[in-house]
């Protein structure tokens, strides 16, 4: 599919569709090109899911593979609304189902299936959103509000917030998703930032 | 300091990391604030970052050879997509020319009117021009809340996956269909056979419970009140309601399916139903089984589900009871999983005597769910 001489006319038009225009069009008109554009857009990103999950590369292909055989099938079936969050659930499934296979008892797996970490985040911005997260990021530990001034705010890297904090990389990882966990958490509450 | 976007940049969504960000990103190239907000933003950017990152692999070589893989794939796929369609069609095509060979053209007439229960079984069940569920149980469900989800009887638990069995839903259809459309496709599975005495889903015989034909919505079971039409048929007899399930906008919830009223037939309402209830949407769901049961009183369907959707809102006693009306000896369809879900409110409700006697009797008779009852006295 990287060949150039498969660069169809139909494929361009497939190519400016967002994802669920394209999943409305395959379910009208199953066709190939529809599922390659959708490997063009996901494929790496369900292999990179697959690797961290499996952390195999022969088992996370094979994984990817049989997710895009059971596609056409899936598309046809399930009513898809956000499609991405959709397809990332799928690919998250199949590999918590193969490890699962692997070491039975160990995994939980109908926790991280029923899990539901796809919000919208289309909360209108305003001012009172704004002076609230003004207020939230106040109400943060220090850690974790400075790691989300100098990420968001000042809009550095990992790398650069580590060192301008001096403390480890893994820990301004931590930091910033938990501030911001903390911080949703916060305007939620407020009840003007519910999006579900 | 604060600027406006600051909400829009923690917040907001943002594109998926793209093949050449999570390339330079490996080789400590790139905007590397830019690719770790994107994968801050959503979980399957980060997590495809993170298995990049972990794995120690070239993304470029990793993908090269995955893109001929699918490439063979896609282009050997070609014709057996092509020829599976092929013989569905030819398939369905014969078969519904059997359907109307064998069955002739007034049946499936017939069927289209959609014509559900007859007087005897359904007493008391005239028709009205207009169905609206009283206010003071409406603001009862809305005051309702989800219980959490270790709680909440996952829907899906309970779809089949059994093609045979399936209707064609409709909820994929616009709006306009959908009334026009009164009935699915008639299938040669679900031709009524007015009762019979296979217990569908146990192997278990029951020699008390009769079991109807059953059809399957969203995968889910109900039992097909289509078969009772071996008394006189009444055109008319059609639910009265509002905005079907597909119609209704998340945007505008409320009122509106109440407000418009419009007439739907008895199978595509419970449809719409059965379409919340697949997405979890209890109280849209349980609003339309209440006003089912205000039609047809002992409409086992309605009575099941409403049941679950209750239980799912953390109104166990209201739960127990639907779920103990949802079977009768003529109609046992949804006995085994009404008693279970049965146990399992009267656990919530800390009735734990009640609840173990019913565990020990769906044990006992090995009912469906004996190995979940089995698992669940053990933890008593």
């Amino acid at each position: 599919m990287h060949h150039n001489k498969r660069m169809t006319g139909k494929r361009k038009k497939y190519a400016t569709m967002n994802d669920n225009e394209l999943v409305a069009c395959y379910r009208n008109s199953p066709g190939n090109e529809i599922i390659a554009e959708i490997y063009r857009r996901f494929g790496h990103l369900m292999m990179g899911t697959c690797l961290k999950y499996l952390q195999n590369r022969e088992l996370s292909e094979d994984t990817v593979m049989e997710i895009f055989e059971s596609l056409p099938r899936k598309l046809q079936e399930h009513n898809i609304s956000h499609f991405k969050s959709w397809l990332y659930m799928v690919t998250k499934n199949e590999c918590l189902m193969k490890l699962r296979k692997k070491r039975k008892d160990h995994l939980d797996i109908k926790e991280e299936i029923l899990e539901k970490s796809y919000d919208d985040n289309e909360a209108e911005l305003t001012e009172k959103k704004l002076n609230e997260l003004e207020e939230a990021i106040a109400d943060l530990k220090d850690e974790q509000q400075r790691a989300i001034e100098l990420f968001y705010m000042e809009q550095l890297s990992y790398q650069e917030v580590s060192e301008s904090m001096q403390i480890p990389l893994k820990k301004v990882k931590s930091a910033i998703q938990n501030g911001k966990r903390n911080l949703k958490l916060k305007l939620e509450n407020n009840d003007h930032f519910k999006s579900a | 300091m604060i600027i406006l976007n600051l909400l829009n940049r923690i917040f907001g969504r943002k594109a998926n990391l793209s093949r050449g960000d999570i390339s330079s990103y490996l080789k400590g190239e790139g905007d590397r604030h830019d690719i770790e907000a994107k994968s801050l933003a959503d979980d399957f950017n980060s997590d495809a970052l993170e298995g990049w990152e972990e794995s120690n692999l070239s993304l470029r070589e990793v993908m090269e050879g995955l893109d001929q893989k699918m490439d063979k794939n896609l282009n050997s796929r070609k014709w057996s997509f092509g020829s599976v369609t092929f013989f569905a069609l030819f398939f369905l095509t014969s078969g519904l020319l059997l359907v109307f060979t064998y069955t002739g053209n007034q049946d499936v007439r017939e069927n289209e009117e959609m014509i559900f229960l007859t007087e005897d079984s359904y007493p008391g069940t005239e028709q009205t021009e207009e169905r609206i569920l009283n206010t003071t149980s409406e603001k009862e469900i809305d005051q309702l809340k989800t219980v959490s989800k270790d709680k909440e009887i996952d829907p899906k638990s309970l779809q089949v996956h059994e093609k045979s069995h399936k209707i064609k839903n409709t909820s994929g259809q616009k709006p306009n269909d959908v009334a026009i459309k009164t009935s699915p496709e008639p299938d040669p599975v679900l031709e009524p056979n007015v009762t019979s005495s296979i217990p569908v889903n146990s192997g278990q015989e029951n020699l008390k419970y009769g079991f109807s034909d059953e059809i399957y919505l969203h995968q889910f079971k109900l039992i097909d009140y289509r078969s009772y039409r071996n008394a006189p048929i009444k055109n008319s007899r059609t639910l009265t309601i509002g905005t079907p399930a597909s119609m209704a906008h998340k945007s505008d919830e409320g009122t509106e399916e109440l407000t418009e009223t419009k007439d739907i037939p008895y199978i595509d309402y419970i449809d719409n139903a059965m379409a919340y209830f697949e997405r979890s949407d209890y109280k849209k769901a349980l609003k339309r089984y209440l006003i089912i049961l205000e039609t047809y009183p002992k409409d086992m369907n309605a009575h099941f589900y409403s049941g679950l959707c209750y239980y799912n809102l953390g109104s166990y006693e209201k739960a127990i009871n639907h779920l103990e009306k949802s079977y009768d000896l003529k109609f046992g369809n949804f006995r085994e999983e009404a008693l279970w879900f049965k146990a399992k409110a009267l656990l919530e409700t800390g009735k734990k005597k009640e609840a173990e006697s019913l565990l020990k009797k769906i044990t006992e008779e090995k009912m469906f769910y004996a190995t979940q009852a089995e698992e669940m006295l053990k933890t008593l």
